[in-house]
């Protein structure tokens, strides 16, 4: 499965047919023309991402909900000092999170560059209401980074079970309304007792890409 | 930025195509008439496009077809190019295939209390068949569900209800018009002696949205259409036009129009912001994460142990489309040279780079030189230390940051340290491939459609041996059967031969060589087939320090026309060419150049060029040429001028490429004011690794 999938347009069509189809000694060029006319399946996942997958690393399971069977595993990479963690899947999209919390993407298209969540964070943590701002980095097409805040309004809304296979875990739901002048989105968060880790959520990334959804596989499976 | 054109496609047409990525918000605001300006129906409108938009306006009535592009170059300052067919306007059994020129300006943008104004050239250097000038005015009521214009009319926009020219105050030569063009050789001239002359008449109309999709529009026209009246057959029975607007997408506008009461005609206008893509920030796969330092030991490798890291590095970098040219370790540094044959932003290229020196050489190794190479002469050099990578790998505001403690310098030789298995490098493509010929004077659009098979050999650094062959399969380029009139010397007014006496064609057959003979100099040596038309032996020399918005060039080149089967061999016109060039970017997207010397045809004389390229690397502009031939001898056209476009594959598709759609337009090809079509001119290839464009693309460096 890829988490980048999309069909080919007839715009992507024509642009293919007149530059990209043929034969190169570039295969980056050929892969070009796979990817743009056939997104799916993936018969060759990215050597790093086996790696970690054999070695246990742990994983998330990630959708993008606007599109059609987008979905695919991550796994770990690494955590630097900040404990933030960057996770890939095998057809090389990239995630970053600190505490469960998406702060980067690459790979998608309309990309987060960059968030910073950290005033949500104890928020969900306590179970409690409250309000705080948010910030995020997109990439504009006209290659810009541009800074958005956002004033989020975190309420918790119970208890809930997510059953993550091996077991069902007891969670904290918790939902965060964020708007500015130009957007809203709403995230949800499911926090499971004692550990405190976020085991599913969903949340909003950017327009183009709209919510991404994330269950955490555990590591047994 | 260096865009390397992949072929001439028909940009233009392809301009239309993405319509659907235009936003609402930033497009479908301004309203464009038939003649594909801001307007209302056939009458201009005091409002400009938004800063940076195109729109393609196609509009058709009985008998008349136009087609307009219009770009807006400034926040205030819009052009437009129109081809547009008529019908029996030169008498029966006859059709005016007509190119021109317009140019609007926002005198006052529109305020609570004051409504927006602009002025206006219609049809400028052209035949003047829609020769006209105007002072329009424009003011949203109702929350911007009505709008209100009305304008002051010259020339052809005051052939109905003229009177006499309020200018007339100013000065008498105010009160008469000057003829415009007797004939077809004195086309194309500014014929400044008509503009803002002789009677004036007013026009006005209204716009108001009925729903928010459908707009209602009505004006009181000053187009009385008498040459289509004396010929065509046009019936005017009133003043007044209508139309109906329906916003069928983001972008894109549908429009029914009565002319006069008797005309009816359908309109499409599709509007594109270049600021906006596809895919915002592409699909291509994740650049490495950072990873945790780590010594020598932990990586498996002694600290200079060059070999290995070479080798493990260039594997890496090739994963990235990145090719590993030359490397050395210094205590605490690290000096890599590459070549970028993917990313359309060279930032993005060094941001990968940066990643993987980071992750792959011992954590003692804190600071990273990377050099930007192309054909295998170094370019610039970015500094980078390892710490400021991993503050910022995921810093809000990391781009600008990294950016800021980056250091770009001037790239040094490294040629002892060049990679053993960099060289040699072959590579090739066998590709469709679409070359058109737009709006010539008989025909909208020729073009021929085939295979191209193009072939690069790199046996040792900054030397390239490269070719193209094509096999046209189908297509009507050779179908032309104007004969060529110029007086000059036939350099490029033959060009129908090429396509007519040709088969498999060698497109270009080079060998070249580039390299850096001093401190902020540039070379390039070249022979060979060049182009379609000729071959020779050229040499370039450009200056131009790493962060200067200034470069100054020289050109020289000993040419021959190539004979028309396109092969191997030659005509007899010979001659020596050249021009001393300076390119300034003015910032914010702004390019100006100008050319100075001899063209093909052994006349001397400049050209001025002025190009707006966005970030993303789509880029517009237009150009124009005067040399000491006389308009006369010229021919139609008085002189040498067209506009051109560039469209970023990657801005078209989302996946990484440096390649674009290049074309250029001109209203109609002349032997005067010709260049040589060279491939690899050094400020357009190397200047993407420099400093302004670095800085304008830095935000794929986290990317």
């Amino acid at each position: 499965m890829r988490i980048t999938g999309r069909g080919a347009t007839w715009i992507s069509g024509l642009v293919v047919a007149l530059t990209l189809v043929g034969c190169s000694s570039d295969e980056r060029r050929n892969q070009t023309l796979r990817d743009v006319l056939n997104p799916a399946p993936l018969h060759n996942p990215d050597p790093t991402f086996v790696a970690l997958a054999e070695s246990g690393a742990p994983s998330f399971l990630v959708s993008v909900e606007n599109r059609e069977n987008a979905l695919a595993p991550f796994v770990k990479q690494t955590e630097n000092a900040k404990g933030q963690v960057s996770w890939i899947s095998a057809d090389m999209v990239g995630l970053a999170t600190i505490e469960g919390m998406v702060i980067s993407t690459r790979g998608l298209g309309g990309d987060m560059m960059a968030a910073d969540m950290s005033g949500l964070w104890p928020l969900l943590k306590s179970g409690k209401n409250g309000t705080v701002e948010i910030f995020i980095t997109h990439l504009t097409a006209n290659d810009e980074t541009k800074i958005s805040s956002y004033r989020c309004q975190a309420s918790p809304r119970g208890e809930r079970r997510v059953d993550l296979g091996p077991y069902v875990a007891r969670t904290n739901l918790m939902q965060s309304d964020c708007l500015n002048g130009h957007t809203t989105f709403q995230n949800l968060y499911w926090i499971e007792h004692g550990s405190l880790e976020i085991v599913q959520s969903r949340q909003w990334i950017s327009h183009y890409v709209g919510t991404l959804a994330l269950r955490k596989i555990p590591s047994s499976v | 930025m260096h865009i390397r054109s992949a072929s001439k496609i028909v940009a233009l047409c392809l301009l239309m195509l993405p319509a659907h990525i235009a936003a609402s918000d930033t497009l479908g605001g301004t309203h464009v008439s038939t003649f594909g300006t801001p307007g209302l129906i056939d009458m201009p409108s005091g409002f400009v496009l938004p800063d940076g938009a195109i729109h393609n306006t196609t509009a058709l009535h009985d008998g008349t077809f136009r087609h307009t592009l219009t770009f807006q170059i400034t926040p205030r300052l819009f052009g437009s190019f129109r081809y547009s067919i008529i019908d029996r306007l030169d008498g029966p059994n006859s059709t005016r295939y007509d190119r021109s020129f317009d140019l609007g300006y926002l005198l006052f943008k529109e305020t609570r209390t004051r409504p927006a104004v602009q002025i206006g050239l219609r049809d400028f250097g052209g035949t003047g068949v829609y020769g006209s000038e105007y002072v329009a005015a424009s003011k949203h009521f109702l929350s911007g569900r009505l709008t209100l214009t009305a304008g002051l009319g010259w020339g052809r926009l005051a052939s109905h209800g003229g009177f006499k020219n309020p200018l007339s105050i100013l000065s008498s030569g105010f009160d008469t018009r000057g003829e415009g063009p007797g004939s077809i050789s004195e086309v194309g001239r500014l014929e400044v002696d008509q503009w803002f002359r002789g009677d004036a008449a007013l026009f006005g109309g209204l716009s108001y949205q009925v729903t928010p999709n459908l707009h209602f529009n009505a004006e009181y026209s000053s187009d009385a259409y008498v040459q289509e009246g004396s010929h065509t057959g046009f019936e005017r029975n009133t003043p007044f036009n209508f139309g109906l607007t329906y916003q069928a997408g983001s972008g894109t506008n549908l429009t029914a129009f009565l002319l006069h009461g008797t005309e009816v005609g359908i309109a499409a206008n599709f509007a594109t912001d270049p600021k906006r893509d596809r895919i915002p920030s592409g699909i291509e796969a994740a650049p490495p994460a950072l990873l945790p330092g780590k010594t020598a030991e932990e990586l498996g490798w002694g600290p200079q142990d060059i070999a290995a890291s070479r080798s493990k590095l260039a594997l890496l970098l090739e994963d990235q489309g990145l090719r590993l040219d030359a490397l050395t370790l210094e205590s605490n540094t690290a000096i890599l040279r590459i070549s970028n044959s993917r990313y359309a932003a060279e930032a993005q290229a060094i941001g990968r780079a940066a990643r993987i020196l980071a992750n792959s050489l011992p954590k003692s190794i804190e600071e990273f030189h990377i050099d930007l190479a192309i054909h295998g002469m170094p370019v610039s050099r970015v500094i980078l230390r390892r710490q400021d990578l991993e503050e910022l790998e995921y810093d809000l505001d990391g781009a600008w940051k990294s950016f800021a403690l980056a250091r770009i310098v001037n790239a040094t030789d490294m040629s002892g340290a060049t990679s053993p298995d960099r060289y040699p490098q072959l590579s090739w493509s066998l590709t469709p491939y679409l070359e058109p010929e737009l709006f010539d004077p008989d025909a909208p659009i020729r073009a021929d459609l085939g295979l191209q098979f193009l072939a690069s050999y790199e046996p040792a650094p900054g030397l390239v041996l490269s070719g193209s062959l094509r096999q046209s399969l189908l297509g009507n380029l050779h179908t032309s059967t104007r004969p060529s009139n110029s007086v000059l010397p036939h350099v490029r007014t033959d060009v129908t031969e090429y396509s007519k006496q040709s088969d498999v064609q060698i497109k270009h057959l080079t060998a070249e060589y580039f390299f850096r003979p001093g401190r902020n100099l540039y070379a390039r040596l070249t022979t060979g087939y060049f182009e379609t038309m000729y071959g020779g032996v050229s040499g370039e020399l450009l200056w131009k320090p790493v962060h200067s918005s200034l470069a100054l060039g020289a050109e020289v080149n000993y040419a021959r026309q190539r004979a028309y089967d396109q092969l191997f061999g030659f005509r007899d016109y010979d001659i020596m060419t050249g021009h001393a060039s300076a390119y300034y970017d003015f910032g914010g997207g702004y390019l100006g150049q100008l050319d100075i010397g001899r063209y093909l045809a052994g006349d001397w004389g400049a050209t001025v060029s002025l190009d707006r390229e966005f970030n993303n690397g789509f880029r517009v502009g237009a150009f124009f040429t005067l040399t000491d031939t006389p308009f006369s001898q010229f021919g139609e056209g008085s002189f040498d001028k067209g506009i051109r476009f560039s469209i970023p594959i990657d801005w078209l598709v989302g996946s990484p490429s440096k390649e674009a759609f290049a074309t250029t337009i001109r209203p109609v090809l002349r032997d005067g004011g010709a260049r040589l079509e060279m491939r690899n001119r050094l400020n357009d290839l190397i200047r993407g690794a420099h400093g302004n464009e670095l800085e304008d693309r830095w935000g794929r460096f986290w990317r």
